[in-house]
């Protein structure tokens, strides 16, 4: 998985679906004969006790794109009835084990199939990262205006960057940037805050 | 124009991926369906599986959740 991604970035492609624990089941014989399968976890309340709890399956069919969503306990079943070719990447330390119903799989031709999928975007895509670039460009400029607003405060020999105590309650605006670590904390926090 | 808001299209993507797995030139299902339509059976059907990324700590800590201890 990418650093600093929230999902990995081949599963993300083909499902748009951020959910951790997640998997997805995708058969066909033809471009034209395909049958999308996503499976996500139940809730499990040792999760929700301090994570925002998985889509429910109604909320799930609404939010991704898909022909099937049904729970994670029902992927072993649905493996176990297929009797073709199953394709999937190579194995990773990174991920879990695969499910112990799948016999055999072939792991030679997806990651290239995937390769080449994605070299073209799509105009869906092409939007996403116009996005991405407006967000982060916005960021940008919010962490230039917040350096150059101490830039002059700075050159004074009294006012030394790095040296004033925080009590942790400081809003957006009395929160100097005086470190690379400050700086990413204020392009994170805006981007997030764009979307 | 196309929006962001519209909903992600995973299967449209999944539709570009089974074209490149249908013409891997290397692939030996590729030449067990030739044969199967040459015989006038059905295409051998097959299949993707793709996992997420497991949840491997709480959310906002490093805390391993295997290590996580709690009251039963």
């Amino acid at each position: 998985m990418a650093d600093d991604a929230d999902q990995e970035a081949n599963f993300n492609y083909l499902s748009g679906c951020l959910v951790p624990d997640a998997s997805l089941f995708i058969t066909f014989t033809s471009t034209s004969d395909i049958r999308h399968h996503l499976f996500i976890p139940p809730a499990d309340p040792l999760v929700t006790m301090w994570s925002v709890a998985p889509p429910t399956l109604e909320e799930a069919r609404a939010k991704f794109d898909s022909d099937d969503i049904q729970y994670t306990t029902e992927l072993e079943a649905q493996i176990s009835k297929f009797s073709g070719t199953i394709h999937t990447l190579p194995a990773t330390m990174e991920f879990p084990p695969l499910p112990a119903s799948l016999k055999s799989k072939k792991d030679d031709e997806l990651r290239t199939a995937l390769h080449i999928a994605r070299m073209v975007k799509t105009d869906y895509e092409i939007e996403l990262i116009r996005e991405a670039n407006r967000i982060s460009s916005g960021a940008h400029e919010v962490l230039m205006r917040e350096l150059g607003r101490y830039a002059k405060k700075r050159l004074s020999a009294s006012d030394s960057a790095g040296d004033k105590e925080r009590t942790g309650k400081e809003g957006i605006m009395e929160w100097e940037v005086e470190s690379e670590g400050d700086a990413e904390a204020l392009f994170v926090a805006t981007c997030r805050r764009m979307g | 124009m196309t929006s962001t808001a519209q909903r992600f299209p995973a299967r449209e993507h999944a539709r570009k991926v089974v074209a490149e797995l249908l013409k891997a030139s290397t692939s030996d299902v590729k030449v067990r369906n030739f044969n199967l339509e040459r015989a006038g059976a059905n295409r051998q059907e097959q299949a993707i599986l793709l996992q997420g990324s497991p949840v491997l700590t709480r959310d906002d800590t490093d805390r391993e959740l295997p290590f996580r201890q709690y009251l039963p």
